[in-house]
């Protein structure tokens, strides 16, 4: 295999890193989850995650990540590009998306409608709403629980 | 390849400098990620144009997603013309330039996606998934919000909830990484394991498939989609240059079919490849950038640097404003600290004393309650696991009334009222709200996180302080362990 093959076979490895380090991390949550949830049903005071258990998890992804990043710096200093997501040549060929009709005066009434919807949602107490909601953390909204 | 080179294929990119510009602004709150709490300034009522988790610890402003589910969802008691508002206005004046140029998360899948691996290229395929997020926009944050709230009363922001792949890595991941918030990882369970696995895998999406997130999934981008044909910032095509030839379809990495339609981001890249110079990025009639064969006058270089003074002036200004200026900050660095060790509110501390008025007219007084095993929650309306878990205080209440004093308490800032809210279900325990500022919040070490449960033994030493939700059995398990 000789040096230009360094286009096809960074990519690879670091297409498999990504795939390996994104298994370990879903597994390893799985696998904490079932386990926390057994214990969880005899003690119901027991966590289900602790953050030694979740840096259990971590180090063993640590090789593979360390990995991950010899070959991205690798790639980099051999300028290995990715090769960006074009369409193929049969692509479409079209006359531009006219601009709607009256564009200027639609525009215009969509900005008024929203400054004053703005200003009623300030009087009927919308903002206030949105400020308490923002500064109240929902665990459940984040995916802590 | 030489050091030059090497500058030249990675050198950061003007809208990609804009993209960070912008991440840093929605993020301004730096300090929040060193202390792991988030900021609680009057500034966050303000909707930031872009998706940015309003639970991360840097966020200086509310996610338009978060909010306008929430507002649905309060639709009956007040209509959410606030943030409707502010997504028209954010939509007419950028469409989906916020996309392209503002979107703290589309910066981070733009980032991943330079991890140089194979691609997927666009399709027929990722086109018909690309109207996947309508579906989306449809369901979880229109029609579930809507229904729980109005059927039920519930607040559920269901995209939030179930997908928004922000929210797990800005607002959980922002907190589990502190040490600070070590008590939050006892409140993690299944939610967090399925949130966790479906931020990996579209994490992993963008590596492989250009902005995957914001192609199939993103709400937002749906929504600011709608006004992109007559918004005033976009990618303008010039029909009497434009030849048809395709080239920028054929260059643009989105799902696009016309430069400018409902899923160009209007990122600009396809100024450069059209040989007829036909595509520009305009503000109106302001030619924002366009080709190089552009006969336009270009902006003086004196005027170019002055813009940039000003936006890293505007930057710095914003940054010291809200790490040490704002009035909320001030607040929380001048509340005294605990006068004693033995005070506290950490297991094994005694909690600082202090009275409460219920809404049954009777009062709470901490001091008296030695003797009984101690529960205080404290909860939301607005919060929907601190709603799930308030029938197993009142049942626990109920049996063991005479060995417990209990008592839930709501924060003070409220439009609902929680009295009343707590009368149609009928339960017996006592009820209040806290004091102004908060007092209650601060004697027992509470943050912004609900629901919180602290369980004081015999002597009122806490033996159990914790930010996470509690189930019938824990419940018992904490009375026993506190009663010993």
């Amino acid at each position: 295999m000789n040096l230009t093959d360094k286009g096809k076979i960074l990519p690879i490895l670091l297409a498999v890193c990504c795939i390996a380090l994104a298994v370990i991390l879903a597994a390893g949550a799985i696998v904490l989850y079932v386990d926390g949830a057994a214990r969880r049903a005899e003690n119901p005071l027991e966590s289900i995650y602790t953050a030694e258990k979740a840096g259990q998890v971590m180090k063993a992804a640590l090789p593979l990540f360390l990995v991950f990043l010899c070959a991205l710096v690798i790639s980099i200093a051999l300028g290995v590009k990715p090769k960006t997501g074009k369409a193929s040549k049969n692509a479409v060929r079209m006359k531009p998306q006219a601009e709607p009709k009256h564009v200027n005066t639609i525009r215009t009434v969509v900005i008024i409608a929203a400054v004053i919807l703005i200003i009623a949602g300030i009087l009927n107490g919308g903002a206030l709403d949105v400020l308490v909601k923002a500064i109240n953390i929902c665990t459940e909204c984040v995916g802590l629980g | 390849m030489d050091k030059k080179n090497v500058w030249q294929a990675f050198r950061p990119t003007k809208r990609r400098l804009v993209q960070l510009y912008a991440a840093l602004l929605h993020n301004a709150y730096l300090r929040g990620f060193i202390e792991g709490k988030i900021y609680e300034g009057k500034a966050k009522a303000l909707c930031v144009p872009g998706l940015n988790c309003y639970s991360c610890p840097g966020a200086a402003g509310a996610c338009p997603l978060g909010s306008i589910q929430n507002a649905l969802a309060a639709t009956g008691h007040r209509a959410g013309w606030y943030v409707l508002g502010m997504i028209m206005l954010f939509g007419v004046v950028l469409g989906r330039t916020i996309c392209g140029w503002l979107c703290p998360m589309g910066l981070i899948q733009e980032l991943l996606h330079k991890i140089p691996v194979p691609k997927i290229r666009k399709s027929r395929v990722t086109r018909t998934l690309s109207w996947l997020k309508y579906g989306i926009l449809a369901v979880f944050v229109i029609a579930v919000p809507l229904y729980f709230g109005l059927a039920k009363d519930l607040l559920l922001p269901a995209f939030c909830k179930y997908i928004c792949p922000a929210g797990t890595l800005e607002g959980a991941g922002g907190h589990l990484v502190n040490p600070a918030n070590a008590s939050m990882y006892e409140m993690l369970g299944l939610i967090f394991t399925r949130k966790w696995v479906i931020m990996l895998a579209i994490g992993l999406a963008c590596v492989f498939c250009y902005r995957s997130f914001c192609r199939f999934l993103c709400p937002l981008g749906a929504i600011y989609g709608l006004f992109n044909r007559f918004s005033l910032v976009g990618v303008k095509t010039d029909a009497d240059r434009c030849n048809s030839c395709g080239a920028c379809v054929r260059h643009c990495e989105m799902d696009v079919k016309h430069v400018g339609d409902h899923e160009c981001i209007q990122c600009g890249k396809c100024i450069a490849v059209c040989s007829q110079g036909a595509i520009s990025l305009k503000a109106g009639k302001i030619t924002l950038k366009g080709p190089e064969t552009c006969t336009e006058k270009k902006p003086a270089k004196s005027r170019k640097t002055l813009f940039r003074a000003i936006a890293i002036a505007v930057l710095c200004l914003v940054l010291v404003w809200f790490n040490f200026l704002d009035p909320s900050i001030r607040q929380r660095e001048n509340t005294p600290a605990e006068s004693t060790a033995a005070v506290g509110y950490e297991v094994g501390e005694q909690l600082a004393d202090f009275t409460l008025a219920c809404y049954d007219g009777s009062e709470f007084h901490l001091a008296d309650t030695r003797g009984k095993v101690v529960f205080i929650n404290r909860w939301a309306t607005w919060c929907t696991p601190c709603i799930a878990e308030l029938p197993y205080f009142n049942d626990l209440y109920e049996a063991h009334k005479d060995d417990i004093a209990m008592i839930v308490i709501h924060p003070e800032m409220t439009l609902e009222d929680p009295a009343e809210f707590l009368a149609k279900y009928g339960y017996s325990m006592p009820c209040a709200t806290d004091g102004e500022g908060d007092p209650v919040k601060e004697i027992v070490g509470g943050t912004a996180t609900l629901p919180q449960t602290i369980v004081l033994n015999r002597r009122g030493e806490v033996v159990y302080n914790s930010v996470s939700s509690v189930t019938p059995e824990k419940l018992e398990a904490l009375y026993a362990e506190a009663a010993k």
